[in-house]
Parts: structure tokens; sequence; C-alpha cells
């Protein structure tokens, strides 16, 4: 039998792990701030690409294009990073507070609602952040200028070596990736249910 | 933990609030790449504030007693996902790498790199960072914790469809 003084402590522990809706809240808002910086982001890059007919040396045009390449490719990271961050909001409430019951009508619920368990949280983190260095190579390597035909093989083995770590990171994941045809979710609300749990409330 | 992220992520704000502003292509691309280690550092304070809470919840279950308001909740598995004294242990492991890879993260953002031999030798770094990755999933994966969501969403249409059961 248990003492009114322990049920106590009990309720309250439990009760804290609501502290976590800090957690949601915080990284929904750094996920707006990345939407905010990749727009911007964005913008610029338009407007300097406005006068790229008018560059008419050639080598100075292979320049603007290899800097307006670079530039579109962190735009997309940045967006990358911030719907990751989106994703990891939507699965800290969902794992550690409460399920989200209007998002599983929707279709989109098992791609925005990805995160299965704390392992997936982590590995998420960790494959955007491979993706993040591997768009830092890309960019270094973009503005690098090379001499000799050893410059252009160790280009190469740095190549090899970005895509032998996707090739892991893939593999990590190999199997889990849900597809758009192969929604599983869909399937799962039928009218039914939907009644039942009209129903119940 | 919750906290200091949750300052973080307001300074992290104050930061890019001024982004805008900033129309010196150089200017920006810095203070993108170190809003970006920002906003990664926020998610790993936390996943280690998460552990922590997990943590202690392991700690009270396994050494004191069984939480009866717990056990109910859908939320139960994930938060009380610690079975026994190892479990403890290679959360606290798996955590510890995280921040590693974080810390080394950030370190490679701010760094300059000149010449190609760096390049491949920064290349030859994310490889051994995908390799520790891909070891520490492969350990999870065999111990076979794989909770997942979708079980819970099976557990709870069926408590839907058969309320008097519960």
């Amino acid at each position: 039998m248990k003492t009114l003084f322990e049920r106590n402590i009990e309720s309250a522990i439990w009760k804290a792990r609501w502290s976590v809706l800090t957690a949601v809240f915080c990284s929904g808002i750094a996920a707006l701030a990345m939407f905010y910086v990749a727009a911007v982001d964005a913008f610029y890059v338009t407007t300097e690409l406005l006068d790229y007919a008018l560059v008419t040396d050639m080598s100075e045009r292979a320049h603007v294009r290899s800097v307006a390449v670079g530039n579109v490719v962190e735009v997309v990271d940045g967006f990358l990073l911030a719907i990751v961050l989106l994703i990891f909001a939507f699965g800290l409430y969902e794992l550690y507070v409460s399920k989200i019951d209007t998002a599983y009508e929707e279709e989109s619920a098992s791609h925005m609602l990805a995160i299965d368990n704390l392992d997936d949280l982590k590995s998420r983190l960790g494959k955007v952040i491979m993706m993040i260095l591997i768009v830092k190579f890309f960019e270094l390597a973009i503005s690098m200028e090379f001499e000799h035909v050893y410059d252009l093989l160790m280009f190469a083995g740095g190549i090899v070596l970005v895509g032998g770590s996707l090739f892991l990171t893939e593999f990590v994941s190999g199997g889990k990736s849900k597809t758009i045809k192969s929604d599983p979710n869909r399937e799962l609300w039928t009218d039914e249910m939907r009644q039942a749990k009209r129903d119940k409330e | 933990m919750f906290y200091v992220a949750a300052v973080d992520t307001f300074y992290v704000l104050e930061m890019v609030v001024e982004y805008t502003h900033e129309s010196d292509a150089l200017n920006r691309k810095y203070l993108r790449g170190e809003t970006v280690g920002h906003v990664v550092e926020v998610i790993d304070g936390f996943l280690l504030a998460i552990v922590l809470l997990i943590f202690a919840y392991g700690i009270y279950e396994l050494y004191i007693s069984r939480m009866d308001d717990a056990e109910n909740h859908e939320s139960a598995e994930h938060l009380l996902q610690i079975k026994n004294l190892d479990d403890l242990k290679s959360r606290l492991g798996k955590v510890v790498l995280m921040i590693l890879i974080v810390k080394f993260f950030e370190i490679s953002m701010t760094m300059e790199y000149e010449g190609v031999k760096e390049l491949t030798i920064f290349a030859a770094s994310i490889g051994l960072i995908a390799l520790s990755f891909f070891m520490s999933e492969l350990s999870a994966r065999k111990s076979g914790q794989l909770k997942t969501r979708q079980s819970d969403h099976g557990k709870r249409i069926a408590s839907l469809k058969h309320p008097h059961q519960n």
C-alpha cells in the first residue's frame, strides 16, 4: 500500500515531463529562425543573379556562376535544417507529452511525425550534421583552385571519402525511410475509428 | 538543461533578427555559419535534457518504486525505457558521443581551410564521423530496443475500438 506522500511525489515527478514543452517551443522558434535565414539567402541570391546576363567576361561569369551554385545549395540546406527542426519539435511532443489528435487525420502526418524513438531523434540530428558538413565541403571545393594533377587526385580522394560517408549514413537509415506510396498511417484511420473517437468524446 | 537550451534559442533569435540588414556577403556567410552552429547546439542541449529526464525516471523506477500515474499513459514507453543498470550506462555513452560530434561540427564550421590537402583531410574526418555514427546506430539496433511510435498508434486505435477493456 502506498502512502499519500509517495503518491504525491510520484505524480509530481510524472508531471515534470511537461518541461519537455519548452524544448518543443524552442525548436519551433529555431525552425522559424532558420526558415527566415534561408528565405533571406534566397532573396540575396536572386538579386545578385539578376545581372548575370550582363557579365560578358567568360572567366568572371564562371566565378559568378560557381558562387551562385554554392549559395543555392546553401539555401536548400538551410530549409532542410528548418524542416528537421520542425520534425524534431513534433517528435518531442508526440513522444514525451501526448499525441496530437488532429495530425493523424492529415495525410502528411507520417512525414511530419517521422520520429519513432529517442534514437531516431539522435540519428536525425546526426544526419543533418553530416549533410551540413558535406555542403561545407562542397562549397570549399567549388571555390578552390587546382594547379597540379596531384591536387586533382587529392580532390578525387576527398570526393570518394564524402561519398563513403554519405553511403554510411544512408545505410543507417536503410529500409526505414517512408515513401509517399507506402504511407502506413493512411490505412490506420478509417471512418469507423473516427466515429469511435467521436463517440468517446 | 532545458533552461540553458531555451536561453540559447533566445539568443539565436536575437542574432537572426539582424540578418537582413547584413548586406555584405562575406559577413552574412559568417553570421549564417554561426547561426547554424548555435541551432545545432540548441537541439543537442534538448537531447541532453531529455536523456537526463529519462535517467531520473529510470532511477526512480528501478530503485525506489513503480509509478502508478505513469503506467497507463501513452508516452510511458518512451520515458520509462530504462530496464537495467547497463541501459543507464549505454544511454549516457550515446549522449556523450552525440555531444562530441556536435563539438566537432562546431569547430569544423569556424575553421579556415586552405589548399586541397586540407580539403581532403576534412573529407576524411567527415568519413570518420560517419563511421562512428554508423557504429553507434548498429549497436542500438542490435540490442533490439526499437520501440516505435507506429506500435503506439496501433495500441491506441485498439483502445478506441474497444473502450470497455480499459
